[in-house]
Protein backbone atom coordinates (compact mmCIF):
# COMPACT_ATOMS: atom_id res chain seq x y z
CA UNK A 1 0.00 0.00 0.00
CA UNK A 2 1.61 3.22 -1.04
CA UNK A 3 0.50 6.35 1.06
CA UNK A 4 0.91 9.69 -0.80
CA UNK A 5 1.21 11.54 1.76
CA UNK A 6 4.12 9.45 3.54
CA UNK A 7 5.89 9.64 -0.09
CA UNK A 8 5.90 13.31 0.14
CA UNK A 9 7.27 13.78 3.24
CA UNK A 10 9.88 11.27 2.59
CA UNK A 11 10.29 13.28 -0.46
CA UNK A 12 11.08 16.01 1.53
CA UNK A 13 13.33 14.60 4.13
CA UNK A 14 15.24 12.41 1.76
CA UNK A 15 16.17 15.05 -0.65
CA UNK A 16 18.39 17.15 1.62
CA UNK A 17 19.79 14.01 2.73
CA UNK A 18 21.34 12.40 -0.58
CA UNK A 19 24.57 14.77 -0.66
CA UNK A 20 24.97 15.44 2.86
CA UNK A 21 24.46 18.89 2.39
CA UNK A 22 25.63 18.17 -1.56
CA UNK A 23 22.66 18.80 -4.06
CA UNK A 24 20.70 15.51 -4.59
CA UNK A 25 21.39 13.48 -7.65
CA UNK A 26 20.04 13.48 -10.50
CA UNK A 27 18.23 10.28 -9.81
CA UNK A 28 16.41 10.01 -13.68
CA UNK A 29 20.02 10.50 -14.96
CA UNK A 30 20.81 7.89 -12.48
CA UNK A 31 18.55 5.92 -14.48
CA UNK A 32 17.32 4.19 -11.38
CA UNK A 33 14.67 6.82 -10.66
CA UNK A 34 13.06 7.67 -7.50
CA UNK A 35 10.50 5.35 -5.39
CA UNK A 36 7.95 6.10 -4.02
CA UNK A 37 7.98 5.16 0.15
CA UNK A 38 5.56 2.54 0.45
CA UNK A 39 3.66 1.96 4.53
CA UNK A 40 4.27 -1.49 3.63
CA UNK A 41 7.07 -3.92 4.85
CA UNK A 42 10.10 -4.67 2.41
CA UNK A 43 8.81 -8.25 2.28
CA UNK A 44 5.55 -7.60 1.13
CA UNK A 45 7.15 -5.34 -1.56
CA UNK A 46 9.36 -7.61 -2.76
CA UNK A 47 6.68 -10.03 -2.65
CA UNK A 48 4.83 -8.05 -5.32
CA UNK A 49 7.45 -6.67 -7.59
CA UNK A 50 7.76 -7.95 -10.95
CA UNK A 51 10.88 -9.02 -11.88
CA UNK A 52 12.00 -10.49 -8.41
CA UNK A 53 10.23 -13.73 -7.78
CA UNK A 54 13.27 -15.64 -7.52
CA UNK A 55 14.40 -13.55 -4.52
CA UNK A 56 11.01 -13.18 -3.52
CA UNK A 57 10.62 -17.39 -3.21
CA UNK A 58 14.18 -17.83 -1.88
CA UNK A 59 13.54 -15.43 0.91
CA UNK A 60 10.36 -17.16 1.86
CA UNK A 61 11.97 -20.35 1.57
CA UNK A 62 15.15 -20.00 3.86
CA UNK A 63 12.98 -17.77 6.10
CA UNK A 64 15.04 -14.70 5.43
CA UNK A 65 11.86 -13.14 4.88
CA UNK A 66 11.42 -12.39 8.50
CA UNK A 67 13.67 -10.04 8.79
CA UNK A 68 11.90 -7.43 6.23
CA UNK A 69 8.92 -8.04 8.44
CA UNK A 70 10.32 -6.11 11.39
CA UNK A 71 11.61 -2.79 12.51
CA UNK A 72 15.44 -3.27 11.93
CA UNK A 73 16.30 -1.65 8.55
CA UNK A 74 17.75 -3.47 6.26
CA UNK A 75 18.71 -2.77 2.17
CA UNK A 76 18.62 -5.93 -0.34
CA UNK A 77 20.32 -5.43 -3.57
CA UNK A 78 18.08 -7.97 -5.30
CA UNK A 79 19.11 -9.85 -7.96
CA UNK A 80 16.22 -10.17 -10.70
CA UNK A 81 15.38 -13.57 -11.93
CA UNK A 82 16.91 -13.04 -14.90
CA UNK A 83 20.31 -12.80 -12.71
CA UNK A 84 19.81 -16.04 -11.53
CA UNK A 85 18.45 -17.22 -14.66
CA UNK A 86 21.97 -16.64 -16.07
CA UNK A 87 23.52 -19.17 -13.35
CA UNK A 88 21.92 -21.90 -15.80
CA UNK A 89 21.94 -25.36 -14.18
CA UNK A 90 23.85 -24.09 -10.91
CA UNK A 91 21.30 -21.55 -10.26
CA UNK A 92 18.56 -24.03 -10.63
CA UNK A 93 20.40 -26.04 -7.65
CA UNK A 94 20.31 -22.82 -5.62
CA UNK A 95 16.88 -22.63 -5.68
CA UNK A 96 16.20 -26.01 -4.64
CA UNK A 97 14.66 -25.93 -1.17
CA UNK A 98 17.20 -28.34 -0.43
CA UNK A 99 19.88 -25.80 -0.77
CA UNK A 100 17.82 -23.13 1.31
CA UNK A 101 21.42 -22.33 3.12
CA UNK A 102 23.24 -21.89 -0.12
CA UNK A 103 20.87 -19.54 -1.31
CA UNK A 104 20.69 -17.84 1.79
CA UNK A 105 24.44 -17.49 2.18
CA UNK A 106 24.19 -15.81 -1.33
CA UNK A 107 21.39 -13.67 -0.43
CA UNK A 108 23.37 -12.38 3.07
CA UNK A 109 25.35 -11.16 0.52
CA UNK A 110 23.47 -8.92 -0.74
CA UNK A 111 22.09 -7.52 2.34
CA UNK A 112 23.15 -4.27 3.38
CA UNK A 113 22.47 -2.75 7.15
CA UNK A 114 20.28 0.50 7.60
CA UNK A 115 18.17 2.46 5.06
CA UNK A 116 20.34 2.92 1.68
CA UNK A 117 18.48 4.50 -1.42
CA UNK A 118 20.03 4.83 -4.39
CA UNK A 119 20.55 8.33 -3.93
CA UNK A 120 22.40 8.21 -1.31
CA UNK A 121 24.64 5.98 -3.11
CA UNK A 122 25.26 8.80 -5.36
CA UNK A 123 25.47 10.92 -2.67
CA UNK A 124 27.98 9.01 -0.88
CA UNK A 125 30.24 9.15 -4.52
CA UNK A 126 30.08 12.47 -4.91
CA UNK A 127 30.98 13.14 -1.53
CA UNK A 128 33.69 10.95 -2.40
CA UNK A 129 34.58 13.00 -5.79
CA UNK A 130 33.32 10.44 -7.14
CA UNK A 131 35.65 7.55 -6.52
CA UNK A 132 33.83 4.03 -5.04
CA UNK A 133 32.28 4.13 -2.14
CA UNK A 134 31.80 0.89 0.12
CA UNK A 135 29.33 -0.60 2.24
CA UNK A 136 29.57 -3.53 4.92
CA UNK A 137 27.39 -6.58 3.66
CA UNK A 138 25.64 -8.41 6.12
CA UNK A 139 27.88 -11.48 5.77
CA UNK A 140 30.95 -9.36 6.50
CA UNK A 141 32.55 -8.48 3.09
CA UNK A 142 32.29 -5.01 1.29
CA UNK A 143 30.71 -3.86 -1.53
CA UNK A 144 31.94 -1.25 -3.43
CA UNK A 145 29.69 1.25 -5.48
CA UNK A 146 30.93 3.06 -8.39
CA UNK A 147 29.25 5.34 -10.92
CA UNK A 148 30.27 5.00 -14.55
CA UNK A 149 28.33 7.17 -16.32
CA UNK A 150 24.53 6.54 -16.71
CA UNK A 151 25.51 2.70 -14.90
CA UNK A 152 25.70 2.07 -11.07
CA UNK A 153 28.16 -0.85 -10.64
CA UNK A 154 28.29 -2.98 -7.86
CA UNK A 155 31.47 -5.08 -7.23
CA UNK A 156 31.81 -7.55 -4.52
CA UNK A 157 34.65 -8.99 -2.92
CA UNK A 158 35.04 -11.83 -4.41
CA UNK A 159 35.23 -9.95 -7.71
CA UNK A 160 31.41 -10.49 -8.84
CA UNK A 161 29.93 -7.34 -10.35
CA UNK A 162 26.44 -6.30 -11.03
CA UNK A 163 24.74 -3.33 -12.23
CA UNK A 164 21.58 -1.43 -10.63
CA UNK A 165 18.78 -2.05 -13.37
CA UNK A 166 15.88 -0.82 -12.24
CA UNK A 167 13.96 1.27 -9.56
CA UNK A 168 14.17 0.47 -5.90
CA UNK A 169 11.65 -0.30 -3.96
CA UNK A 170 11.33 1.72 -0.55
CA UNK A 171 9.33 0.66 1.67
CA UNK A 172 9.11 1.76 5.33
CA UNK A 173 11.52 -0.68 6.99
CA UNK A 174 14.10 -1.02 4.08
CA UNK A 175 14.88 -0.78 0.07
CA UNK A 176 15.14 -3.39 -2.58
CA UNK A 177 17.30 -2.13 -5.60
CA UNK A 178 17.39 -4.63 -8.51
CA UNK A 179 20.43 -5.48 -9.81
CA UNK A 180 21.45 -7.57 -12.86
CA UNK A 181 23.65 -9.92 -11.71
CA UNK A 182 24.31 -12.14 -8.34
CA UNK A 183 27.29 -10.62 -6.56
CA UNK A 184 28.88 -14.04 -5.01
CA UNK A 185 30.53 -16.50 -7.08
CA UNK A 186 28.36 -19.59 -7.59
CA UNK A 187 30.89 -21.71 -9.94
CA UNK A 188 29.29 -24.26 -11.93
CA UNK A 189 28.90 -28.12 -9.80
CA UNK A 190 31.90 -29.93 -10.47
CA UNK B 1 31.55 -13.17 7.84
CA UNK B 2 33.25 -12.27 11.02
CA UNK B 3 31.05 -14.81 12.96
CA UNK B 4 30.67 -14.34 15.99
CA UNK B 5 32.21 -11.07 15.47
CA UNK B 6 34.95 -10.63 14.30
CA UNK B 7 37.64 -11.59 15.97
CA UNK B 8 40.60 -10.16 17.82
CA UNK B 9 40.18 -6.27 16.46
CA UNK B 10 36.48 -6.59 17.30
CA UNK B 11 37.24 -7.59 20.99
CA UNK B 12 39.76 -5.09 20.54
CA UNK B 13 38.08 -2.53 19.94
CA UNK B 14 34.84 -3.53 21.27
CA UNK B 15 36.11 -3.77 24.76
CA UNK B 16 37.28 -0.15 24.74
CA UNK B 17 34.45 1.80 24.66
CA UNK B 18 30.71 2.22 24.62
CA UNK B 19 29.41 -0.51 22.42
CA UNK B 20 26.44 -0.44 20.55
CA UNK B 21 24.83 -1.06 23.90
CA UNK B 22 25.78 -0.40 27.24
CA UNK B 23 24.86 -3.94 28.39
CA UNK B 24 28.17 -5.37 29.24
CA UNK B 25 28.62 -8.69 28.56
CA UNK B 26 30.24 -11.90 30.25
CA UNK B 27 33.30 -12.40 28.25
CA UNK B 28 33.48 -15.57 25.80
CA UNK B 29 35.84 -17.67 27.60
CA UNK B 30 37.09 -21.04 26.60
CA UNK B 31 34.88 -22.94 24.29
CA UNK B 32 34.11 -26.38 25.55
CA UNK B 33 33.79 -28.88 22.95
CA UNK B 34 33.60 -32.52 23.30
CA UNK B 35 33.80 -35.63 20.69
CA UNK B 36 35.93 -36.12 18.13
CA UNK B 37 39.92 -34.98 17.83
CA UNK B 38 39.08 -32.64 14.61
CA UNK B 39 36.00 -31.75 16.04
CA UNK B 40 36.84 -30.94 19.77
CA UNK B 41 40.16 -28.92 18.74
CA UNK B 42 37.85 -26.20 17.24
CA UNK B 43 36.29 -25.21 20.39
CA UNK B 44 37.52 -22.49 22.07
CA UNK B 45 41.35 -21.54 22.58
CA UNK B 46 42.74 -18.66 20.68
CA UNK B 47 42.29 -15.87 18.64
CA UNK B 48 41.10 -15.21 15.07
CA UNK B 49 41.71 -12.49 12.54
CA UNK B 50 40.13 -9.29 12.68
CA UNK B 51 38.95 -6.46 10.60
CA UNK B 52 41.85 -3.96 9.43
CA UNK B 53 41.02 -0.99 11.06
CA UNK B 54 40.85 2.25 8.90
CA UNK B 55 43.76 4.93 9.95
CA UNK B 56 42.81 9.02 10.06
CA UNK B 57 45.01 10.45 7.89
CA UNK B 58 46.81 7.72 7.03
CA UNK B 59 47.71 6.48 10.49
CA UNK B 60 47.56 3.10 11.52
CA UNK B 61 49.05 2.52 14.90
CA UNK B 62 45.70 2.87 16.65
CA UNK B 63 44.57 -0.56 14.76
CA UNK B 64 48.35 -1.57 14.60
CA UNK B 65 48.11 -1.65 18.38
CA UNK B 66 45.13 -2.89 19.36
CA UNK B 67 45.43 -5.81 17.21
CA UNK B 68 49.53 -6.64 19.10
CA UNK B 69 47.82 -6.25 21.77
CA UNK B 70 44.95 -9.01 21.34
CA UNK B 71 47.01 -10.84 19.08
CA UNK B 72 49.49 -11.01 22.40
CA UNK B 73 46.35 -12.23 24.55
CA UNK B 74 44.87 -14.45 22.30
CA UNK B 75 47.71 -16.50 21.10
CA UNK B 76 46.95 -16.82 17.41
CA UNK B 77 44.90 -16.05 15.01
CA UNK B 78 45.58 -14.10 11.51
CA UNK B 79 46.73 -10.41 11.36
CA UNK B 80 43.84 -8.94 9.51
CA UNK B 81 43.02 -6.48 11.89
CA UNK B 82 40.69 -3.34 10.58
CA UNK B 83 42.40 -0.64 9.54
CA UNK B 84 41.13 2.24 11.83
CA UNK B 85 39.62 5.44 10.49
CA UNK B 86 40.27 8.61 12.46
CA UNK B 87 42.81 9.00 15.58
CA UNK B 88 42.55 6.92 17.85
CA UNK B 89 44.86 5.85 20.90
CA UNK B 90 41.48 5.25 23.17
CA UNK B 91 41.19 2.45 25.76
CA UNK B 92 43.15 -0.45 25.04
CA UNK B 93 43.90 -1.32 28.74
CA UNK B 94 40.81 -2.68 28.97
CA UNK B 95 40.90 -5.83 26.89
CA UNK B 96 42.22 -8.22 29.18
CA UNK B 97 40.08 -7.50 31.61
CA UNK B 98 36.72 -7.78 29.77
CA UNK B 99 37.38 -11.52 28.13
CA UNK B 100 37.89 -14.77 29.61
CA UNK B 101 35.06 -15.40 31.62
CA UNK B 102 32.02 -16.94 31.31
CA UNK B 103 31.57 -20.07 30.74
CA UNK B 104 27.50 -20.20 32.73
CA UNK B 105 24.78 -21.76 30.67
CA UNK B 106 22.97 -19.44 29.97
CA UNK B 107 24.50 -15.70 29.62
CA UNK B 108 23.24 -12.80 30.56
CA UNK B 109 23.59 -9.36 30.43
CA UNK B 110 25.24 -7.91 33.56
CA UNK B 111 22.00 -5.55 34.15
CA UNK B 112 23.79 -2.11 33.49
CA UNK B 113 22.71 -2.24 29.87
CA UNK B 114 21.04 1.47 30.77
CA UNK B 115 23.28 2.53 33.64
CA UNK B 116 25.64 4.63 30.90
CA UNK B 117 22.54 5.07 29.11
CA UNK B 118 22.24 9.21 29.09
CA UNK B 119 19.19 10.91 28.05
CA UNK B 120 20.34 14.35 26.71
CA UNK B 121 18.38 15.75 23.90
CA UNK B 122 15.04 15.45 25.50
CA UNK B 123 13.24 17.58 23.05
CA UNK B 124 14.28 14.44 20.51
CA UNK B 125 13.73 11.43 23.28
CA UNK B 126 16.19 9.45 22.35
CA UNK B 127 18.84 8.21 24.32
CA UNK B 128 22.30 8.58 23.68
CA UNK B 129 25.21 6.58 24.75
CA UNK B 130 27.93 8.97 25.67
CA UNK B 131 30.53 7.63 27.57
CA UNK B 132 32.42 4.17 27.78
CA UNK B 133 31.82 2.79 30.88
CA UNK B 134 29.38 0.03 29.39
CA UNK B 135 30.74 -1.77 26.29
CA UNK B 136 28.65 -4.66 24.57
CA UNK B 137 30.53 -7.40 22.39
CA UNK B 138 28.19 -9.49 20.79
CA UNK B 139 30.51 -11.87 20.66
CA UNK B 140 30.15 -12.07 24.23
CA UNK B 141 27.01 -13.94 23.91
CA UNK B 142 28.31 -16.45 21.95
CA UNK B 143 27.48 -19.85 23.85
CA UNK B 144 30.55 -20.96 24.45
CA UNK B 145 29.79 -24.48 23.22
CA UNK B 146 28.93 -22.92 19.56
CA UNK B 147 32.24 -22.11 18.49
CA UNK B 148 33.56 -23.81 16.50
CA UNK B 149 32.60 -27.64 14.81
CA UNK B 150 30.04 -29.38 16.77
CA UNK B 151 31.56 -33.08 17.24
CA UNK B 152 30.03 -35.98 15.90
CA UNK B 153 27.20 -36.17 12.89
CA UNK B 154 24.07 -33.51 12.68
CA UNK B 155 20.39 -34.34 13.79
CA UNK B 156 18.42 -36.92 11.98
CA UNK B 157 21.24 -38.74 10.29
CA UNK B 158 21.92 -42.32 11.34
CA UNK B 159 24.84 -43.56 12.32
CA UNK B 160 25.54 -45.97 10.16
CA UNK B 161 28.39 -47.89 8.76
CA UNK B 162 29.88 -44.96 7.20
CA UNK B 163 30.14 -43.06 10.35
CA UNK B 164 27.43 -41.45 11.15
CA UNK B 165 25.95 -41.11 7.39
CA UNK B 166 23.30 -43.03 5.73
CA UNK B 167 24.88 -45.26 3.18
CA UNK B 168 24.31 -44.19 -0.19
CA UNK B 169 23.35 -40.59 0.86
CA UNK B 170 26.87 -39.28 0.57
CA UNK B 171 27.01 -39.36 -2.96
CA UNK B 172 24.27 -37.97 -3.80
CA UNK B 173 25.08 -34.61 -1.38
CA UNK B 174 23.90 -31.22 -2.76
CA UNK B 175 26.06 -31.00 -6.41
CA UNK B 176 26.98 -27.58 -5.22
CA UNK B 177 30.26 -28.42 -5.63
CA UNK B 178 31.41 -24.43 -4.29
CA UNK B 179 29.00 -25.36 -1.08
CA UNK B 180 31.44 -28.13 0.06
CA UNK B 181 34.14 -25.83 0.37
CA UNK B 182 34.47 -24.16 4.17
CA UNK B 183 35.48 -20.60 2.72
CA UNK B 184 32.58 -20.22 0.51
CA UNK B 185 30.42 -19.98 3.31
CA UNK B 186 33.20 -17.51 4.83
CA UNK B 187 34.01 -20.25 7.19
CA UNK B 188 38.14 -19.53 7.03
CA UNK B 189 40.53 -18.84 9.67
CA UNK B 190 38.46 -15.02 9.71
CA UNK B 191 35.20 -16.94 10.55
CA UNK B 192 35.38 -17.80 13.99
CA UNK B 193 38.12 -16.14 16.86
CA UNK B 194 38.66 -19.64 18.15
CA UNK B 195 41.05 -19.48 15.20
CA UNK B 196 40.17 -23.07 14.41
CA UNK B 197 41.78 -24.70 11.31
CA UNK B 198 39.13 -25.83 8.55
CA UNK B 199 41.56 -28.45 7.29
CA UNK B 200 39.67 -31.52 5.90
CA UNK B 201 36.98 -32.50 3.57
CA UNK B 202 33.89 -30.74 3.68
CA UNK B 203 30.28 -31.35 2.27
CA UNK B 204 26.77 -29.72 2.14
CA UNK B 205 24.43 -31.39 2.83
CA UNK B 206 20.69 -31.15 4.30
CA UNK B 207 21.19 -27.49 5.62
CA UNK B 208 25.09 -28.45 7.45
CA UNK B 209 28.40 -28.09 6.85
CA UNK B 210 29.57 -31.01 7.46
CA UNK B 211 33.32 -32.38 7.81
CA UNK B 212 34.53 -35.78 6.98
CA UNK B 213 37.02 -38.33 6.54
CA UNK B 214 37.43 -41.74 5.40
CA UNK B 215 35.06 -42.77 8.79
CA UNK B 216 32.56 -40.95 7.92
CA UNK B 217 31.33 -37.25 9.59
CA UNK B 218 32.95 -36.16 12.38
CA UNK B 219 31.79 -32.68 12.77
CA UNK B 220 29.00 -30.03 11.80
CA UNK B 221 27.30 -26.61 11.61
CA UNK B 222 23.73 -25.62 10.90
CA UNK B 223 23.76 -23.33 8.62
CA UNK B 224 21.41 -20.25 7.78
CA UNK B 225 18.32 -20.70 6.10
CA UNK B 226 18.94 -24.74 6.05
CA UNK B 227 19.09 -26.44 9.04
CA UNK B 228 18.86 -23.45 10.71
CA UNK B 229 15.33 -21.91 9.11
CA UNK B 230 12.02 -21.66 10.09
CA UNK B 231 9.83 -25.06 11.25
CA UNK B 232 13.06 -27.18 12.33
CA UNK B 233 14.09 -27.05 15.90
CA UNK B 234 16.77 -25.67 17.08
CA UNK B 235 20.18 -27.65 17.72
CA UNK B 236 20.02 -27.98 21.71
CA UNK B 237 23.96 -27.63 21.67
CA UNK B 238 23.56 -24.32 21.28
CA UNK B 239 22.56 -22.49 24.55
CA UNK B 240 20.52 -19.94 24.95
CA UNK B 241 21.74 -16.45 25.95
CA UNK B 242 20.42 -13.48 27.51
CA UNK B 243 20.88 -10.36 25.16
CA UNK B 244 20.38 -6.53 26.98
CA UNK B 245 16.58 -5.67 26.97
CA UNK B 246 17.31 -3.19 24.58
CA UNK B 247 18.16 -5.62 21.98
CA UNK B 248 15.06 -7.70 22.91
CA UNK B 249 12.70 -4.94 22.25
CA UNK B 250 14.49 -3.76 19.38
CA UNK B 251 14.40 -7.19 17.51
CA UNK B 252 11.18 -8.15 18.65
CA UNK B 253 12.52 -11.04 20.67
CA UNK B 254 10.30 -11.18 23.61
CA UNK B 255 11.67 -12.45 26.65
CA UNK B 256 14.40 -14.80 27.30
CA UNK B 257 13.75 -18.63 26.33
CA UNK B 258 12.17 -17.42 23.37
CA UNK B 259 14.64 -16.61 21.18
CA UNK B 260 18.10 -17.44 20.12
CA UNK B 261 21.16 -16.04 18.60
CA UNK B 262 23.82 -17.42 16.75
CA UNK B 263 26.05 -16.65 13.73
CA UNK B 264 25.32 -12.80 13.59
CA UNK B 265 21.56 -13.94 13.54
CA UNK B 266 18.76 -13.70 15.79
CA UNK B 267 16.05 -16.51 16.05
CA UNK B 268 12.59 -16.34 17.69
CA UNK B 269 12.14 -20.39 18.57
CA UNK B 270 9.15 -21.20 20.56
CA UNK B 271 10.13 -21.87 24.07
CA UNK B 272 7.97 -25.63 24.07
CA UNK B 273 8.91 -26.98 20.92
CA UNK B 274 12.63 -25.36 20.63
CA UNK B 275 11.04 -25.40 16.89
CA UNK B 276 12.65 -21.92 14.93
CA UNK B 277 9.57 -19.56 14.19
CA UNK B 278 10.91 -16.72 12.03
CA UNK B 279 14.49 -15.14 11.91
CA UNK B 280 14.06 -11.62 13.74
CA UNK B 281 17.43 -10.23 12.09
CA UNK B 282 20.51 -10.52 10.84
CA UNK B 283 23.81 -8.36 12.80
CA UNK B 284 27.04 -7.03 11.62
CA UNK B 285 28.50 -7.43 14.41
CA UNK B 286 30.57 -4.58 13.17
CA UNK B 287 32.85 -3.04 16.29
CA UNK B 288 31.41 0.34 16.53
CA UNK B 289 31.61 2.29 20.12
CA UNK B 290 31.84 5.55 21.47
CA UNK B 291 35.19 7.45 21.16
CA UNK B 292 36.55 5.08 18.52
CA UNK B 293 36.75 4.90 14.99
CA UNK B 294 33.68 4.31 12.63
CA UNK B 295 34.10 0.95 11.08
CA UNK B 296 35.39 0.70 7.36
CA UNK B 297 32.28 -0.14 5.14
CA UNK B 298 29.79 2.99 6.22
CA UNK B 299 30.47 5.16 3.61
CA UNK B 300 26.79 5.62 2.35
CA UNK B 301 24.47 7.18 4.73
CA UNK B 302 21.92 4.55 5.86
CA UNK B 303 19.84 6.04 8.96
CA UNK B 304 16.28 4.34 9.07
CA UNK B 305 13.72 5.62 7.34
CA UNK B 306 11.83 7.39 10.24
CA UNK B 307 14.94 8.92 11.70
CA UNK B 308 15.72 10.54 8.77
CA UNK B 309 14.28 13.85 9.98
CA UNK B 310 15.88 13.89 12.53
CA UNK B 311 19.58 12.53 12.24
CA UNK B 312 20.77 14.69 8.63
CA UNK B 313 24.74 14.48 7.56
CA UNK B 314 25.77 18.19 8.07
CA UNK B 315 29.13 19.88 8.06
CA UNK B 316 28.99 19.03 12.14
CA UNK B 317 27.73 15.73 12.21
CA UNK B 318 26.91 12.62 10.06
CA UNK B 319 25.33 9.22 11.08
CA UNK B 320 25.15 6.04 10.30
CA UNK B 321 23.26 2.94 11.30
CA UNK B 322 24.30 -0.22 12.32
CA UNK B 323 22.26 -3.00 14.41
CA UNK B 324 20.11 -1.25 16.21
CA UNK B 325 21.46 1.58 16.64
CA UNK B 326 22.18 5.15 14.99
CA UNK B 327 25.87 6.79 15.33
CA UNK B 328 27.08 10.11 15.69
CA UNK B 329 30.40 10.79 13.80
CA UNK B 330 32.73 13.46 14.27
CA UNK B 331 33.70 14.33 10.31
CA UNK B 332 36.52 15.32 10.99
CA UNK B 333 38.23 12.92 13.12
CA UNK B 334 35.64 9.94 11.98
CA UNK B 335 35.44 9.08 15.72
CA UNK B 336 31.92 7.98 16.95
CA UNK B 337 30.17 10.81 18.98
CA UNK B 338 27.63 8.93 20.58
CA UNK B 339 25.60 5.40 20.21
CA UNK B 340 21.64 6.89 19.43
CA UNK B 341 18.86 4.31 20.68
CA UNK B 342 15.57 4.14 18.49
CA UNK B 343 13.42 2.79 20.74
CA UNK B 344 11.74 5.46 23.14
Amino acid sequence: MRNPLIAAIAALALAPLAGCGDKAPDRDKAGTGSAKVSSGTLAAEIGSAAGMSTVATALKGTGLAGIFDGSAPYTLLAPDDDAFGALGETGAMLKAPENGAAMAEVLKSHILPGYVTVADIDGAIKRAEGKPVKMTTMDGAELSFARNGEDLTVTAADGSTAKVDGKELAASNGVAIPVDAVLKKVPSAG
Amino acid sequence: MRILLSTVAAIAIAATAAQADPGGGKGGGEGKGGGKEHASHAQGGGAGGGKEVRGNSGKTEVGGQRHAQAHEQRGHGNDKVREARGNGGHGNAEVKADRGHGNAKVREARGKDRDDVVRIRDDRDVRVVRDDRGRFDWDDFVPDRSRGLIAGCPPGLAKKNTGCLPPGQFKKASGLAFADRPDWWDFDDDRWFDGMSWDGRYRYMDGYLVRYDDDGIDGWLPLLGGALAPGNVWPSFYQPVGLPSYYQDYYGLGPMGGYRYYDDALYRVDPQTMAITSIAGLLTGDPFAVGQPLPLGYDVYNVPYSFRDRYVDGPDAYYRYSDGYVYQVDPTTQLIQAAIQLLT
